[in-house]
């Protein structure tokens, strides 16, 4: 919401004092409240709705055999590691990258700015597709792919790296749009006044800027961390499927789907949801700035 | 600084060992079969079968088959992409003349049959028995799209030889990515008949099969293709020989219900 004028204000006061009295107003209220309300509740009852059908389709027997499955335990497992990790690896781009994005301005931003948001608008199924032929693409005789593999030992396509990978493109670029907006709302004052006082951009950088962006930092780590748990069409190009290998909860939901194992799909489902509700909730409670 | 320099030595440190463990967490599963560890492509409508034929042989043999499933023609790009792998196992023999038309595979091994059927909920409620039946205005039919899948496909051929294809493809409500998405949809009550491979029926006890002219004729052979230029060439070939050998890959295609290799001809 914008802030209102000075000059603006006196003629906001006049039209609300003509147009409503106390009563009126009292009721416009109401008014206000059941449309702002029913909006509201339209999103907030689906989502509702969803979750209640879901557990109506699921027996609980169902559930805790589905969930004490080794190859769910894997699932579960590699799931909160690997988002883990990608979250850390995405808060490490996104802060420098989001606070430069907000801070400077240099030639070629405009095409960083898009570049960063491309793997918000693929779809997810042609970003797995493009690291599939970024790994193989051959320059000549050389292959990324191979490279990895033969020098440094480590096979990427079809292996953890992949899952990484995969979940990192998406899960960094919503982090990097959440830390520039920090940093854009954040007055860089603080850190022309430290820099007055003899810090370096640097020191300004570490002691001034990144204290300052804590609570969005959480917010940040919070999306690339959901986001990661959703992933699935990158994954299930670029990582494949693999039971107790390559499988995350979201590729556990693909399998138990294709293989007919819809109430296993679905309990794999609220182990996710429950997952996230856990986690999201963790967050809240411990980053800073709790909100209610 | 303290803080942040805490903050930032803390996460790289929580990174190190999150990366450790979900390498460890890969190479725990690797255990006794990194050396004769092959990748198969294999088709949506034989997942359930591949992956208890997977889980024998690394009983039986101590060898781990990594798998990537997928609709058939999706896993050929992908193949055809990647270049790596050592099986390429369509749910059609079409996909792997495909393959080695461009080179990809360079030999094919029969692993076993499945036919073409109508599916629709137990009972069948809509009363469905002949192909004129699917084209009735309150029957919402499902398929699998022809340019993804092999049913599809294998649908469109063999209608199209009986002069058929139009009026199916008119009638049809909706087209879906694998065979296995159809049986869903009918499952779910948002189809009141696909048409699937009758193996993919094994999964689901609550549909049943119509056989319907001229689809019921439509057969479908599967072969498994070996990679070409796989450094696992004898690995693969093992593989190829277990799903092949009566008293293992064999048994457990006849259980999951497809026609094996001995019912040919």
């Amino acid at each position: 919401m914008t802030k209102t004028t000075g000059q603006e204000a006196p003629r906001l006061a006049a039209d609300c004092n003509t147009k409503s009295t106390s009563v009126g107003s009292r009721r416009s209220d109401i008014g206000f409240f059941l449309v702002t309300g029913g909006l509201s509740a339209s999103f907030v009852v689906l989502i509702a709705l969803l979750l209640l059908a879901d557990i109506a389709f699921a027996s609980f027997g169902q559930f805790a055999n589905v969930i004490s499955k080794p190859e769910i335990l894997a699932s579960v497992r590699l799931t909160l590691l690997s988002c883990s990790a990608t979250t850390i690896m995405g808060l490490w781009v996104a802060v420098p990258l989001g606070y430069l994005l907000a801070r400077f301005r240099f030639p070629g931003r405009w095409v960083i700015d898009t570049l960063v948001d491309i793997p918000i608008v693929l779809p997810p199924l042609v970003l797995g597709l493009s690291l599939l032929i970024l790994f193989h693409l051959p320059f000549g005789h050389w292959k990324l792919e191979h490279w990895f593999s033969n020098e440094a030992g480590l096979a990427i396509t079809y292996n953890w790296p992949a899952v990484l990978l995969a979940q990192f493109t998406v899960s960094c670029a919503f982090a990097v749009r959440t830390m520039r907006v920090t940093f854009e709302q954040l007055d860089p004052r603080a850190e022309d006044v430290a820099r007055t006082l003899g810090c370096t951009r640097g020191q300004a950088f570490l002691q001034v800027a990144m204290p300052q962006s804590r609570r969005g930092m959480v917010a940040a780590a919070t999306i690339a961390w959901a986001r990661a748990l959703g992933e699935f069409g990158p994954i299930l190009v670029f990582a494949g499927v693999t039971r107790m290998r390559t499988e995350v909860l979201s590729t556990s939901v693909f399998l138990e789907l294709s293989t007919g194992q819809l109430d296993a799909a679905v309990a794999v489902s609220l182990l996710m949801v429950g997952l996230a509700m856990v986690v999201l909730l963790i967050l809240k409670v411990f980053g800073p700035g709790k909100s209610q | 600084m303290h803080r942040t320099a805490l903050l930032l030595g803390g996460s790289l440190i929580c990174l190190a060992i999150l990366i450790g463990l979900i390498a460890n967490h890969a190479r725990v599963k690797d255990e006794g079969g990194s050396d004769g560890r092959i990748m198969i492509y294999c088709a949506a409508s034989n997942q359930a079968v591949m992956e208890a034929v997977v889980a024998d042989y690394l009983r039986d043999t101590g060898r781990v088959v990594q798998t990537q499933y997928g609709p058939s023609q999706a896993l050929l790009s992908q193949l055809a992409i990647s270049r790596r792998g050592e099986l390429f196992l369509p749910a059609d023999d079409s996909y792997v003349a495909m393959a080695k038309e461009k080179h990809l595979v360079s030999q094919s091994f029969p692993i076993a049959n499945m036919r073409i059927v109508v599916v629709v909920p137990k009972g069948n409620p809509k009363s469905i028995h002949r192909f004129s039946d699917l084209l009735r205005p309150d029957v919402r039919l499902v398929q699998a799209n022809p340019e993804t899948a092999a049913i599809g496909k294998l649908t469109r051929e063999t209608l199209r030889i009986s002069g058929d294809w139009h009026d199916l493809d008119q009638a049809t409500t909706a087209y879906r990515t694998t065979v296995t998405d159809v049986a869903n949809d009918v499952l779910l009550g948002a189809a009141d008949a696909g048409v699937i491979f009758d193996a993919v029926l094994q999964s689901y006890p609550e549909l049943e099969a119509i056989d319907v002219m001229p689809l019921q004729l439509a057969t479908s052979r599967i072969e498994v293709g070996v990679v070409l230029g796989t450094s696992r060439h004898d690995a693969a070939i093992a593989f190829v020989d277990y799903l092949q050998a009566p008293q293992h890959g064999q048994q457990t295609y006849l259980q999951f219900g497809f026609q094996s290799l001995a019912d040919d001809d």
